[in-house]
């Protein structure tokens, strides 16, 4: 049997500010990694994501340290899902 | 009883706030073309004296010439233009300094909020358009965000991996009188990525690495420029602690001498052979300030088969992503080299003979070595002279994209930083002159020549009357072979021979253009006639463009064919597609 990665979630928390949805979804449709599910809640002065990845879905360590870098980004962590 | 106040706080307008801001910031030079949405912007700057403002005649020569001011300098290169096509047009540019990492403050006018979103005259939503060639760019909306918002934006462009920077600005928060206070009611919030510091252990397993290295190189990269001076002489420090060779990128040129005994030119596609087989055979890769351009590597799984590698870059998302490496330093260049060489200084190295003989093997081939020819001016030829003519002056030198630009890379050797103008990561034609006038504005008195391709050149040509209007005596070098040289190359190698639009069946003529410009105009067509033109073109005071008429089919060698690997060169005309194996 193959073993199969799970299923990631990414959690994102920014600055308010209306162009990191916006960078953040350029970078992931360059990178052709575009989540299954993806939730923003804007708070008075920050923004959280939730983006959820298919199984099987690589998440390069590269592409979460390009997130730290985006101007704006505060913090950034992944987790594998059950 | 009326209340008076006895100091009532002085009243200024937006743009005067921002002015002064700038001109605090050390900013002196700007780049820059008026239109609606700036008048305000414009109207300030002809009211104070500490900024001086240069005007281009297009706004992505604005940008480029920015990026030489700012290449040449380390400094921060800024722009002003007009909403809508004003600021459209420095979408290429801006690109070009992302591509770079090149410190850019683009301010962009923008219609009066009340008209935002109605199509209004001249309004573009280049927040969007400019998302993808920006570090960072932001729409102020308020007056109260002014002063935070450039400051931020400043520190944005000009530190951790530095890079373009967009303000998008609306007439009326220009036009805007008020107390300087207002327009720092907001200190906002930008948050930076934190700055990333050289960790010891890393350290200790770069050195222990370099220590036990048989057949080490030293392959550095724009990042050891952008990290300044004190980069370059670690860089240099770090090759004399090791003895190891030392290649750059395109982009690196100049952070290590080329006069250097240790200096194998430039890897990659165009390279040497010397540094393309020693990529391909070492056992030890230092790659500092380099990101593994496609144009560098050429095929990855055979990309320094043998080879720990070992790979220091600011930008840690720039690690790991092409190449896998042994040891990830994500730190600034100069501070790492800095602990590198002091964990090496000192420290028993192993003898690098047989690796040294084996690279002088290499160089014997003799890879950039061209035929004699009197009959027809070969640009390799007229290249070399060039520097040979000009080096005594300390040049600055700028090029365009193409066969010239490859040309110069092999034959002019750079011994110092921030001399060499190029545009690496986006390749785009036309930035040569602007980025010459940017460098000559910062560099009053130094020789300023813009190596060019004779395509190339009509593509910002327009930059000749700013050059003439503020009495710069930049030089143009067109290496002039009636063709799209690259490209013809390409389609004669890979597309049988079939120049599909190579050749552009009209040419202006480059010396009566030139004059029309108040410049002056000088054509070498024989090797016999190179020296006297070349010294002629230096000597003449100001603006001088020399057209070079060379031989049209010349191809540019060594050449690794895309997909290939560093011990699959082509190296000469006659051997074809032969490889060479190390």
């Amino acid at each position: 049997m193959t073993p199969t990665a799970a299923a990631t979630l990414l959690r994102l928390e920014s600055d308010r500010d209306a162009g990191i949805p916006c960078r953040l979804l350029d970078l992931l449709t360059v990178q052709q990694r575009l989540p299954d599910q993806m939730t923003i809640d804007w708070q008075p002065a920050s923004i959280s994501f939730q983006l959820a990845f298919a199984v099987d879905a690589s998440l390069p360590a590269s592409l979460v340290a390009r997130l730290r870098m985006l101007p704006g980004v505060r913090s950034v962590c992944t987790e594998a899902l059950p | 009883m009326t209340s008076v106040a006895l100091n009532p706080a002085p009243v200024l307008s937006g743009a005067d706030h921002l002015l002064g801001l700038l001109a605090e910031a050390g900013v002196d030079v700007v780049f820059g073309y008026p239109g609606g949405a700036v008048l305000p912007l414009y109207d300030a700057l002809h009211r104070q004296d500490r900024i001086r403002h240069i005007l281009v005649r297009h706004e992505q020569a604005a940008v480029h010439a920015a990026e030489g001011y700012a290449r040449s300098t380390g400094r921060l290169g800024v722009v002003f233009a007009t909403s809508g096509p004003g600021v459209t047009n420095c979408l290429t540019g801006l690109a070009d300094a992302l591509a770079d990492s090149i410190p850019l403050l683009c301010i962009a006018g923008q219609v009066v909020r009340t008209l935002r979103g109605t199509d209004a005259f001249q309004e573009a939503d280049i927040l969007s358009m400019s998302r993808a060639a920006t570090k960072y760019n932001v729409g102020i909306h308020e007056p109260e965000a002014l002063g935070s918002l450039l400051r931020h934006c400043i520190t944005m462009a000009t530190t951790g991996r530095p890079g373009p920077v967009l303000i998008d600005l609306p007439k009326d928060i220009q036009a805007l009188e008020a107390p300087a206070a207002l327009f720092e009611t907001d200190a906002g919030t930008l948050t930076l990525p934190c700055r990333l510091r050289a960790g010891g252990g890393d350290i200790d397993a770069a050195a222990q690495l370099l220590r036990t290295a048989r057949r080490p190189i030293i392959f550095s990269g724009g990042g050891v420029i952008n990290a300044g001076p004190a980069a370059s002489d670690r860089l240099r420090q770090l090759a004399q602690l090791t003895g190891a060779p030392v290649t750059s990128t395109l982009m690196g040129l100049g952070a290590f001498p080329a006069s250097s005994p240790q200096w194998l030119g430039m890897p990659g596609m165009h390279g040497t052979l010397e540094a393309n087989l020693a990529m391909h055979g070492c056992d030890v890769m230092l790659c500092v300030g380099a990101r593994f351009d496609d144009r560098v590597t050429g095929r990855i799984d055979g990309f320094a088969p043998g080879a720990r590698i070992i790979h220091i870059d600011i930008d840690p998302s720039q690690i790991g992503k092409i190449i896998r490496v042994d040891v990830a330093i994500a730190a600034d260049c100069a501070d790492a080299l800095r602990q590198l060489c002091d964990a090496v200084a000192g420290q028993a190295l192993p003898s690098l003979a047989d690796w040294w003989q084996q690279i002088a093997a290499w160089r014997a081939r003799q890879c950039l070595a061209y035929p004699d020819r009197a009959d027809v001016l070969l640009p390799q030829h007229a290249i070399s002279r060039l520097f040979a003519v000009a080096r005594r002056y300390d040049p600055i030198i700028s090029t365009d994209v193409g066969q010239h630009q490859m040309w110069t890379a092999q034959y002019f050797g750079f011994d110092l930083p921030g001399r060499w103008l190029t545009s690496g990561g986006l390749g785009t034609m036309g930035f040569g002159l602007p980025a010459a006038i940017g460098a000559q504005i910062a560099h009053t008195d130094a020789l300023v020549i813009n190596i060019a391709g004779e395509a190339s050149i009509q593509m910002n040509i327009q930059e000749l009357a700013t050059a003439s209007q503020y009495r710069l005596p930049v030089k143009i070098f067109i290496v002039n072979n009636e063709r799209m040289g690259m490209v013809r190359q390409w389609q004669e190698r890979h597309h049988g021979g079939r120049y599909s639009q190579s050749y552009a069946e009209a040419l202006p003529d480059f010396v009566r253009l030139a004059q029309a410009y108040g410049w002056t105009g000088l054509r070498v067509e024989t090797t016999t006639d190179l020296e006297s033109g070349l010294c002629e073109m230096i000597k003449t005071p100001g603006p001088v463009l020399l057209d070079c008429r060379v031989r049209c089919e010349e191809n540019c060698y060594p050449m690794m064919p895309a997909g290939a690997a560093h011990n699959e060169i082509a190296v000469c005309e006659s051997e074809g597609s032969a490889t060479v194996v190390s």
